[in-house]
């Protein structure tokens, strides 16, 4: 017995070693795609955070963005924590971060780890070529599960694209978002959403639950990325950032078309043209032929986005550029922010002094005086001195000379068509000289206050965020300054930070003076050129004299 | 070019299409599954109940296959195909067995309808696609949601837990122990009811049952009709057609697309192997086709930039194209080369 037991063990032995011996033939193509798929959600894993309010009760998802560790989360995940949260990353550890900016009607916050990078940041996708049955990755910590900080991950696919959410309610909008059919649960709120490759594509933040009861039911929507890559620069300035709106109302007509049905008079499609019946054809490159379709293609854009606008009527059509405008009327996001945010805590500590100020109107203005003091910095390094100017041009449309003269207490204009003076220390909304082009000569004076480093006169200057100087073009960086009255934006350029044009404007109801504003040999001080257009009209192009080498 | 060589070339397009179908099926697959999709409108918003929710296309008329429901409470629907394009429509027969039903629509072109016959009896764990406007989150001309589940088994449908300890059969929901596919995923959702599970090829699977309850757990059963038994209801409910003389009447219908094109003066070539590849057969001199460029022997491989594989989808789409916006726009193959060719209805 016992030794027929040992020769059955002995041929088991055998067998076990040959079976062991003789490797299974895997195809290569299986085997690199088995490894390929471990290594993503090793590297999506680590890249996605826990997140709690400073007493560890409530929580949610985000995600490492960059190297230098901002996060990305929901409004909603943010909201019970106020400046300060803990974020807990997969390997265990527990950081603290410190809101940056809101943007509440996109369901976004960012806030930035304090301690020592680099981070594990995510690689950022490009949701617009997401398509309908594409693998999906949902990475977070639903249902606050892992006491280790090890995310959950779910996996499906993208179910639908280009939807659009209403708000329910509230200022939360979801627009052009995508819909997944993998798991997203309570806690799941603010994590992110992969594609097959590991590449951020969105960031989960809502379900369909109804009757349900609020466990996933297999339709979840996560905010497209593209969004969230729009905003970033303006949620770091640290403020409560508004959507775009054109100022219109559409309904979606048979065709379908979709078919303006009101319009703001002082919105800048009115000014463009824009009148009710027109019917909306394109916006940003992307056709309109819903009214959801147009929501989609306006909602993903900040305040103040340049576009490009094409509309038909009596079957002509036309094609435009607008600055959109903000979606909601002042203080009332913040009106609407005030329920979502708690009291806050007496008894927690707050954020180091360094990261956070508190202020009305503002998510955190630590972050907007240091946005702000870096985009200065990006103006004085063309070494304008103090010194008064007076620059020589031709203007090429009236074929005359031009002298511009900028001082510390003047600016003037003086053609043989006319010759205008500003006195900055008056309010600049008065001072309209020249006509063709209101507010041209405080906005010259005012730009030469920021590059000569006295923004110290000027009555309030910001860091606003990206924003395009031209339709479809690569969006600037965009300091904006008020004085007396007088609203100005520069353009920066987001590499090398030279100055690309200027905006100005008394009035968000009326047309904006635009000067483009190309430097000379010696950087942007003095411009070579500027191209100076008010509305639709080109109002002057000058030339300077000197490097033409005219007298 | 003469019939051989025209058979010939639709076996390389057969081929080819096969070959293109290995490497990148996914996005074609359910692109043409949409065209099937409507989204059904009636009764309902009030108490909890839902008044949408899906169906698809089962003929050429424009006949819609859906779940019974109180949706369709008042018999009449609103019915809206993946152009967006709208239409009022009756309910003509209710089957007991599945508790599917049949809605025929006052007129309408379908841009493509389920084959039956490719239909598949799907194995357990076999990959599927569910298609449906769940939570009605599609509207107008936009997709509906597309989910990704396996077959758990084929197994018979329990009494429902509404039903339990009355008579009464919950509305919409297949009789007891009648064989359903069961679902691992989250399937069976608000309006999700008429909604198509297709395999990988789009080979149509099963239909999406109305929502009913486990008696046993009281959790919601994500279940599907096999499309057998579908198609089987679909006779029942034809013969069934005293009361509804106009299902048989439209069964036999032909393609509608065809009088839309002899309009323009646009013949293209019978339906001699199926596929057909989308020839032109004739092009009527002076007519609006011949004026914009079309030729005999031009293959059109697109309309209005979507790509189009046989005779009858190039059809359906130029006629639905010239209905919607009076023109189109046809690329064609020609000597080896494209060539884009404008077409419009009112062109003299």
């Amino acid at each position: 017995m016992s030794r027929s037991a040992g020769w059955l063990s002995l041929i088991l032995l055998i067998a076990a070693s040959t079976w062991a011996a003789a490797p299974i033939e895997v195809d290569p193509e299986v085997v690199a795609a088995e490894q390929q798929r471990i290594e993503v959600i090793e590297r999506v894993s680590r890249s996605t955070v826990a997140i709690f309010e400073a007493s560890a009760t409530n929580g949610g998802s985000g995600v490492i963005v960059s190297e230098d560790g901002l996060v990305v989360t929901n409004f909603h995940v943010t909201a019970p924590c106020g400046a300060l949260m803990l974020v807990a990353t997969c390997d265990g550890r527990v950081h603290e971060a410190v809101l940056l900016g809101l943007d509440p009607t996109g369901d976004i916050a960012l806030a930035r780890l304090l301690g020592e990078g680099p981070w594990p940041a995510a690689t950022l996708g490009d949701s617009r070529t997401v398509r309908v049955g594409d693998r999906a990755i949902v990475v977070g910590n639903p249902f606050l599960l892992a006491e280790d900080f090890t995310p959950s991950v779910s996996v499906g696919v993208i179910s639908g694209v280009g939807r659009y959410q209403y708000p329910s309610g509230s200022v939360l909008e979801y627009a052009d978002c995508l819909q997944t059919d993998a798991a997203i649960n309570p806690g799941n709120s603010g994590g992110p959403l992969f594609d097959r490759g590991g590449r951020l594509i969105g960031i989960n933040g809502r379900g369909s639950f109804e009757k349900r009861g609020r466990v996933n039911v297999g339709v979840g929507y996560a905010v497209s990325i593209n969004q969230v890559k729009a905003f970033l620069s303006h949620l770091a300035t640290g403020r409560v950032v508004d959507h775009a709106s054109l100022g219109a109302t559409v309904a979606t007509r048979s065709g379908p078309t979709t078919i303006v049905t009101a319009i703001e008079t002082g919105s800048d499609a009115y000014r463009r043209g824009l009148r009710p019946g027109d019917e909306v054809v394109a916006l940003g490159g992307s056709d309109t032929p819903t009214a959801n379709a147009l929501l989609n293609a306006v909602g993903v854009l900040p305040e103040g986005w340049r576009t490009g606008l094409e509309y038909r009527r009596d079957g002509r059509l036309y094609e435009t550029e607008v600055r959109l405008g903000p979606l909601h009327a002042p203080g009332e996001l913040l009106e609407a922010m005030a329920d979502a945010m708690p009291a806050p805590k007496k008894k927690l500590p707050g954020p180091p002094k360094a990261h956070y100020k508190q202020r009305e109107g503002y998510a955190n203005y630590a972050a907007m005086q240091s946005a702000t003091e870096r985009l200065l910095g990006q103006l004085r390094q063309a070494n304008v001195s103090n010194e008064p100017v007076a620059w020589a041009y031709t203007d090429r449309l009236r074929n005359e000379p031009v002298t511009v003269r900028l001082g510390p207490d003047a600016a003037e204009w003086l053609a043989p068509s006319g010759e205008f003076a500003c006195d900055p220390g008056r309010d600049l909304t008065n001072q309209l000289a020249p006509p063709s082009a209101p507010g041209l000569l405080g906005t010259l004076w005012m730009t030469r206050c920021l590059m000569g480093g006295e923004e110290g006169l000027l009555d309030r200057v910001e860091a606003f965020g990206r924003l395009p100087w031209n339709a479809g073009g690569t969006p600037c960086d965009v300091l904006v300054a008020t004085h007396r009255g007088l609203r100005v934006e520069l353009f920066l350029d987001a590499e090398s930070g030279t100055l690309r044009g200027v905006e100005a404007s008394r009035d968000a109801a009326e047309d904006r003076v635009r000067i483009a504003w190309r430097g000379g040999p010696s950087g942007a001080w003095p411009p070579a050129e500027l191209e100076i257009e008010h509305g639709d009209r080109r109002v002057a192009a000058l030339s300077s004299v000197s490097r033409e080498g005219t007298p | 070019m003469n019939i051989a060589l025209r058979l010939a070339f639709s076996i390389a397009c057969i081929a080819f299409s096969i070959a293109t179908a290995a490497a990148a099926p996914r996005g074609r697959v359910l692109e043409d599954a949409q065209l099937v999709m409507v989204k059904v409108y009636g009764t309902g918003g009030v108490a909890g109940l839902e008044a949408y929710q899906t169906g698809f296309f089962v003929d050429a008329a424009g006949v819609v296959l859906t779940v019974d429901s109180p949706v369709l409470d008042l018999d009449r629907v609103t019915l809206v195909d993946a152009f967006g394009d709208r239409v009022e429509a009756r309910v003509a027969g209710r089957d007991a067995v599945t508790g599917l039903a049949l809605v025929v629509p006052e007129r309408m072109e379908p841009p493509a309808v389920v084959d039956f016959e490719s239909a598949q009896r799907p194995a357990s764990s076999e990959s599927v696609w569910v298609i449906s406007n769940a939570f009605g989150i599609a509207a107008g001309e936009e997709p509906l949601t597309v989910q990704r589940a396996r077959v758990a088994v084929l197994a018979p449908m329990p009494l429902p837990a509404e039903s339990r300890g009355s008579e009464r059969r919950r509305i919409g929901v297949p009789a007891p122990s009648t064989p359903v596919l069961l679902f691992d995923a989250v399937t069976s959702n608000p309006g999700a009811g008429g909604g198509l599970a297709i395999d990988d090829t789009g080979r149509p699977i099963g239909v999406v049952g109305a929502e009913c309850r486990s008696p046993l757990t009281g959790t919601w059963i994500n279940y599907a009709l096999p499309i057998s038994a579908a198609a089987e209801a679909i006779e029942r409910m034809r013969s069934d057609s005293q009361a509804d003389p106009s299902l048989d009447a439209r069964q036999a219908a032909p393609p509608r697309w065809r009088p839309v094109l002899c309009e323009i003066g646009l013949v293209l070539l019978p339906e001699v192997a199926s596929p057909t590849p989308a020839y032109i057969e004739h092009a009527e001199a002076g007519s609006p086709a011949h004026n914009a460029g079309c030729r005999p022997d031009d293959l059109i491989v697109a309309v209005d930039g979507t790509t189009v594989g046989d005779v009858e989808r190039a059809g359906a789409f130029i006629a639905a194209a010239l209905r919607r916006e009076g023109r189109a726009e046809l690329t064609v193959l020609r000597d080896r080369g494209v060539v884009s060719l404008f077409l419009s209805r009112h062109a003299p």
